[in-house]
């Protein structure tokens, strides 16, 4: 009996004892984790704050004085300057954690460290250059900003005052394509331009203004095989022009249309590669499109034989056909040179194949949001040549293209017009109903809603519809009113459309120019 | 001493007369009366025999264990051994107890939750049900919306219920009734055409000489050009056609307006007609339905029916003269018939002879019992339409039999094919002449009789109008009218009402009216 109870006790004893040390056990894990996450909180927090920039800032400056002594006691013996030159890398690459706090930049600025991280961009050394060229796209990076505006622009004017574009640019002269380090910096280069322009825009004057970018980029253009480079030194290309119209100017007196035109022409008859040189192509019409604004860049467009070129790129329907005819109406757009010239080199046969839908059709732009884009290019295009082809030979070849085939290019205008007539119609109801619930929609704005849902379109076709009219040509006129007539319609209904653009047409090109216009649609209108 | 029976002291002491053995007073007494004996010896015992012992106040004697130290610690030791012993037992109660409460507990909580959970599917079957209810009302005029008549201009129309791939509706038949109707609607066409005599109204010859483009019109798209089937209404002079464009287009030709741009089939719209004066208009498609088009107040027709009996592209649709049917005939090597005011197919006919070749052209003849079809393998079979018998078969030609003409006389059959047009007496079942007017590239796509019978017109690379006349005379060529769409292809022609007018369709976006100049000079394009 009493073996069994002392056996029977030690037992007991055990269980207890473990069940306490069980319990005391797992809430003492927990705090213990608790006590980590604290810690390194503290720890991310600690990084941000206005002492640790100091500390940064003051380490890095030590680093640089430490450079320069070095460089200046022993100018000819790398091997004695090699190790502060070391260190000066690894604390720029420290620096790159600024890149986490936008908020601080402008407390950065105050501690007067930008003269001394831009004047790094001119460093003997390439690879400290290409360190900082790292450190500022880090800096400038969209990503990094986000909703920080006002601090990155203290960030770009302290940059731009100190040189950095100019100092950007030397440097882009100064690396080699070659090597892929500083293949990387081209890159970071170009992409530290893009992100200031993205934080103001008027970077993207300064720096055409201050430094030779632009023409560094016709150089990079002209090279013959397709890189990751080349395709981005299009993109900052096309975003230069498309923000400065003194831009567009600049690079028409430094050759840029022909440069562009060249660049064009190697995808006249063979197709890009890959999705990036798809992309170059699109960048380097983009920059087209952009150049033949100005007046001056449409003489050297013609000069340069442009039109025979886009001519020559349709005819061959390869992927740039689109881009050609967006490059084409640019053109000829208020430019009767350029018109003229279309005309003489056999320009309207491409042209009015494409306007009767024979449009090379890929895999690729099989939608059909690309047809009828191209569909109200070539509109516009037609519009254009009339407008820039007023009387003479060429007036009537053009003329004579409408009576081929029994009319058959009216029959097609008049499709269209029925077809965005109902567009419009549709959207004018639409923007009723919803003025009808109480939504506040000015004229203006209604008016602009009804121009991107077809009426601009429409009302270029009604604009070539009243040059037709006004040729007085009895069968296009028969066939005019033939049409109209089948279809249930009046010139009455034409009538309104060009009421309306002539109400509307805007005095962007100066007031002069307003009344040549509204003129020319009001004898329309009488005409009709 | 001690008690014999207990082992203890006795508190009143007795004494066994015959034994001499001492017991606990109590405890023999009670032995006595219930045994009668010792319970030592087993001797006979009565109450009699017991003596009381009267002894002095003894002390009872301190037990063994009690008289040392380390003996009493012993004994405090078992003690509080046992207690420890059934303090664990009632601890083991206590959590099985616990335990079986929670477990309890929890198949209660379980128990609710499942309850709860009917309860919410309970109420959920109710309010479905309830919804029924509410829906049931509103789906019988459903089933009449689902046949509605859909805005047909520009807008696809509604699609009837979809069948399962090779599933095959069961065709009612064509009834007694229905054969009735057709026999009666003959006789009665029959008797008319015996006194049936040409209208005076009819352009002459010599007009027909005069004949030249009056007008041109752009119906269809100018990037998918083409019309290929066209049909005219005589008594609102309404003009249909069928284009390769997907479209059908109604237009009224006095007013120069489209009345209508039927939208909706997804192929090229092989052919168009008109039912009686308008009201209902046909068209099959090579997307292998046909479409039932019901027309309206303003001009508009709206699709009431698409038809999908067929599994191959429909090449032609009929109707007959009681304008109460038509029929369709298809490549898939079946004619179907159906009834106009339902859209139900109420027999559909395939060739049992053997061949199984698919149908080119079909139409009926003047007086409705009998239907012409032309096949891909040239051949031309004739039917019996109350027996759906095939009655006559005509060979001859070379290639898909393209069109197929009844002329009004009842007894005269023209067919055109790659070869050119034979002409066939039905009287004798043969063929009595021949045209072969285009050169063997050229196949010859259209033949039509005028309605009153007395012209006959041919569609190939060029237009030609022949004079009919009878089985032994020559059928002179009276106008040819020259290609002028510039693809070299015509495709369809019709004659006007009375032949005022000649309608012509070819592979370009244009219908071109040919008649005599002056008479529709605003319209002269």
């Amino acid at each position: 009996m009493e073996v069994a109870a002392n056996a029977r006790n030690p037992a007991a004893k055990r269980k207890f004892d473990d069940a306490v040390s069980n319990g005391v056990a797992a809430p003492a894990d927990v705090d213990l984790s608790l006590l980590e996450a604290i810690e390194k909180s503290q720890n991310a927090v600690e990084a941000l704050d206005l002492r640790a920039l100091k500390k940064h800032v003051l380490s890095f400056e030590r680093r640089l004085k430490d450079n320069i002594e070095a460089r200046l006691k022993y100018p000819n013996q790398p091997d004695r300057f090699a190790d502060s030159e070391v260190e000066l890398h690894e604390e720029l690459q420290k620096l790159k954690v600024l890149a986490g706090a936008p908020e601080l930049y402008p407390d950065l600025v105050n501690l007067n460290v930008v003269p001394s991280i831009v004047d790094l961009l001119n460093h003997d050394n390439t690879d400290i250059a290409i360190d900082v060229v790292q450190l500022l796209q880090d800096l400038t990076d969209e990503d990094v900003l986000d909703d920080n505006d006002d601090s990155a622009r203290v960030l770009v004017d302290a940059l731009v005052d100190n040189s950095a574009l100019e100092l950007l640019v030397q440097n882009l002269h100064r690396l080699n394509d070659s090597d892929p380090d500083e293949n990387a910096a081209v890159y970071g280069s170009l992409a530290t331009v893009e992100n200031m322009i993205e934080v103001k825009p008027a970077v993207a004057e300064l720096v055409c203004e201050k430094t030779k970018l632009l023409k560094w980029l016709l150089g990079k253009i002209k090279v013959r095989e397709f890189d990751s480079n080349k395709q981005y030194a299009s993109e900052i290309l096309a975003i230069l022009l498309q923000s400065s119209t003194v831009n567009q100017k600049k690079l028409g007196q430094m050759n840029g249309v022909d440069v562009v035109l060249q660049a064009v022409a190697m995808y006249k008859s063979k197709d890009p590669k890959s999705s990036d040189e798809e992309e170059m192509l699109e960048n380097l019409f983009d920059c087209l499109c952009c150049l033949l604004m100005p007046l001056e860049n449409k003489e050297r467009f013609v000069k340069a034989e442009g039109v025979e070129l886009m001519i020559i790129i349709m005819k061959q329907k390869k992927l740039a056909y689109g881009s050609a005819i967006r490059a084409l109406d640019f053109a000829m757009t208020k430019y009767p040179p350029a018109c003229e010239r279309f005309v003489d080199v056999l320009g309207l046969k491409t042209a009015f194949a494409a306007f009767m839908g024979k449009i090379p059709l890929s895999k690729k732009n099989k939608k059909e949001r690309y047809q009828e884009d191209l569909e109200e290019r070539i509109v516009s295009l037609i519009a254009s040549l009339f407008g820039g082809i007023l009387r003479g030979s060429r007036r009537e070849r053009l003329l004579s293209k409408f009576v081929e085939n029994e009319c058959e290019k009216i029959d097609r205008l008049m499709e269209l017009y029925i077809r965005y007539s109902d567009r419009v119609k549709a959207e004018t109801e639409r923007l009723n109903q919803v003025e009808l619930d109480d939504l506040e929609m000015d004229e203006d704005e209604k008016y602009n809603r009804k121009l991107e849902s077809g009426l601009y379109t429409l009302q270029l076709i009604a604009v070539i519809l009243g040059h037709l009219w006004c040729s007085e040509h009895p069968q296009m006129r028969g066939r005019i009113e033939l049409l109209l007539k089948q279809n249930k319609l009046s010139k009455k209904h034409i009538k309104d459309i060009l009421q309306e653009y002539h109400d509307n047409i805007g005095d962007l090109d100066g007031p002069e120019e307003k009344e040549r216009a509204q003129t020319k649609i009001q004898k329309f209108i009488t005409a009709l | 001493m001690n008690c014999s029976i207990s082992g203890e002291v006795p508190e009143e002491p007795v004494v066994s007369r015959n034994s001499g053995l001492l017991f606990e007073k109590r405890l023999i007494e009670r032995h006595i009366s219930d045994y009668g004996k010792c319970p030592i010896t087993g001797e006979p015992l009565t109450m009699d025999d017991i003596v009381p012992i009267k002894t002095g106040k003894i002390v009872k004697p301190r037990p063994v264990q009690a008289a040392s130290i380390p003996g009493m610690l012993g004994m405090f030791q078992n003690e509080w051994d046992g207690l420890m012993l059934s303090n664990f037992a009632l601890e083991q109660q206590l959590h099985t107890a616990r335990q079986e409460l929670s477990h309890a507990l929890y198949q209660h909580d379980a128990a609710c939750r499942v309850i709860a959970r009917l309860k919410k599917e309970r109420d959920e079957a109710r309010s479905l049900l309830a919804q029924a209810e509410r829906q049931f009302p509103v789906s019988a005029p459903n089933a009449i919306t689902a046949n509605a008549p859909v805005l047909s201009n520009g807008k696809r129309a509604a699609e009837d219920e979809d069948l399962a791939p090779g599933a095959k509706k069961i065709h009612p038949g064509i009834s007694s009734s229905i054969i009735s109707e057709l026999t009666d609607c003959n006789a009665a066409l029959s008797q008319q055409r015996k006194k049936r005599q040409i209208p005076p109204t009819l352009a002459p010859v010599e007009a027909l000489e005069a004949y030249t483009q009056i007008s041109s019109h752009p119906f269809h798209k100018t990037n998918k050009q083409g019309i290929i089937s066209l049909d005219i209404l005589y008594s609102k002079d309404l003009i249909a056609t069928g284009g390769i464009d997907t479209n059908a287009v109604i237009f009224d030709r006095p007013s120069g307006q489209i009345l209508s741009t039927l939208s909706g089939h997804s192929k090229k719209v092989t052919s168009v007609k008109f039912v009686a004066q308008g009201e209902s208009f046909l068209t099959a498609s090579a997307d292998k339905t046909v479409r039932l088009w019901q027309g309206s107040d303003d001009g508009n027709y709206n699709c009431r029916h698409i038809l999908k009996d067929h599994s191959a592209e429909v090449q032609a649709v009929t109707v007959h003269a009681t304008n109460n049917y038509f029929v369709t005939a298809s490549l898939d090597g079946s004619w179907c018939f159906y009834e106009l005011s339902s859209g139900t197919c109420l027999t559909q006919v395939y060739d049992t002879s053997g061949s199984s070749e698919g149908y080119t052209s079909a139409a009926f003849h003047p007086d409705g019992l009998i239907l012409g079809t032309g096949t891909t393998e040239s051949l031309v079979k004739i039917w019996d339409v109350k027996s759906q018998a095939n009655v006559a078969r005509f060979d001859g030609h070379a290639g898909p039999v393209t069109a197929i003409s009844f002329s009004e006389n009842g007894y005269f059959l023209a067919t055109a094919a790659h070869d050119g047009v034979k002409l066939w007496d039905l009287r004798k079942l043969k063929n009595f002449r021949n045209f072969a007017p285009y050169d063997s590239e050229t196949p010859t796509s259209s033949v039509e009789f005028d309605h009153s019978g007395s012209y006959l017109a041919v569609a190939g690379s060029d237009i030609r109008i022949y004079q009919v006349a009878n089985v032994k005379s020559e059928w002179n060529c009276i106008k040819t009218f020259p290609d002028l769409s510039g693809t070299g292809k015509n495709t369809c022609v019709k004659f006007g009402p009375d032949s005022k007018y000649i309608a012509v369709g070819s592979m370009d976006r244009n219908l071109r009216i040919f008649g005599l100049p002056g008479e529709d000079a605003p319209t002269e394009s």
